[in-house]
């Protein structure tokens, strides 16, 4: 009797636990998460569910919430001011537009990305759309993505602009210091809540190094050499 | 020992397979738990490889029906 017992008891333990899978699928169960590298573990579809719904899991939320110390390189030059996929680096007017897309799973704490003062925080935009760091979308002047752009002058590389973007899905934007405020390289600067771009504007004179396609970490990659052209 | 004689063998084999001493068969057990194993084990694999789903299904069910034979080997 006791083995028939011991024997229903694993088997309903069995039965359960395909219940939940079957139930989650295609998404990953809760014991199976914390062993996915973070794209699997919280899949893009499910995260477009939760953005309808908004009951987010507690996880990704903390997840997606860190905020790691980064230490800038003690070479001279600009360092990326948010984690991401650099997407465009295209010049207009003298000015280059370094494009850095954010993906859900990126850390999402912007930084800035010399030593320098805050000299305007402009807020701008109307639209929360797709494809907002595309074809310089973000220059328009209508129907351009909801941004805020902090203007920081340097002494290194001139005056520098940091465009924090909104998306379909990334409806708020944090920035944390005030006009006036004195930043370090690497310092904290904001943040846009749930992904989407960010546009460094450095003088074209600037040699940037770092090419469409490449991963970029705030505060820590360098964009620029110190050398002007 | 004639034909019926094999067949009621057949059958008692069958039952004890299922049941046997007041308890699910240990076979049968077996397989039951090692079919759930293999269910989640796929679909770790499943997430974990870039493999496609179909070749990922072809080799779990190998690994299953072997597996299901040598239980039922081993009973």
């Amino acid at each position: 009797m006791t083995t028939l017992l011991v024997q229903v008891l694993v088997l309903v333990s069995l039965a359960v636990l395909v219940g939940i899978w079957a139930l989650r699928f295609p998404y990953p169960t809760f014991w199976l998460r914390p062993f996915l590298p973070a794209r699997k573990r919280w899949p893009e579809r499910e995260i477009r569910a939760w953005l309808g719904n908004g009951r987010f899991h507690r996880g990704f939320l903390a997840f997606f919430n860190r905020d790691p110390e980064r230490q800038p390189p003690s070479d001279p030059g600009l360092v990326a001011p948010a984690d991401g996929l650099v997407t465009s680096a295209e010049a207009r007017d003298g000015i280059r537009y370094l494009v850095i897309a954010l993906s859900f799973w990126d850390m999402h704490v912007q930084r800035s990305p010399a030593e320098g003062r805050v000299v305007a925080i402009e807020p701008s935009g109307d639209e929360y759309m797709d494809g907002e760091g595309r074809n310089f979308s973000f220059l328009r002047e209508k129907h351009c993505p909801v941004q805020t752009r902090v203007v920081i002058d340097t002494a290194s590389h001139g005056r520098l602009a940091v465009r924090l973007i909104t998306s379909v899905a990334a409806r708020r934007i944090e920035v944390w210091p005030g006009e006036g405020a004195t930043l370090a390289r690497g310092q904290r600067l904001g943040r846009i809540l749930l992904g989407s771009t960010v546009v460094l504007e450095i003088p074209e004179r600037f040699p940037i190094c770092v090419e469409r396609g490449q991963r970029v970490w705030a505060g820590e990659t360098l964009v620029t050499t110190g050398a002007t052209t | 020992m004639g034909r019926g004689n094999a067949g009621y063998n057949w059958r008692n084999n069958m039952t004890s397979f299922f049941w046997s001493n007041g308890h699910l068969g240990w076979a049968f057990f077996g397989v039951l738990v090692y079919s759930v194993l293999c269910l989640l084990a796929g679909d770790i694999v499943w997430r974990l490889t870039p493999a496609p789903f179909r070749k990922i299904l072809a080799a779990f069910a190998l690994v299953w029906a072997a597996g299901v034979v040598v239980l039922v080997a081993l009973w």
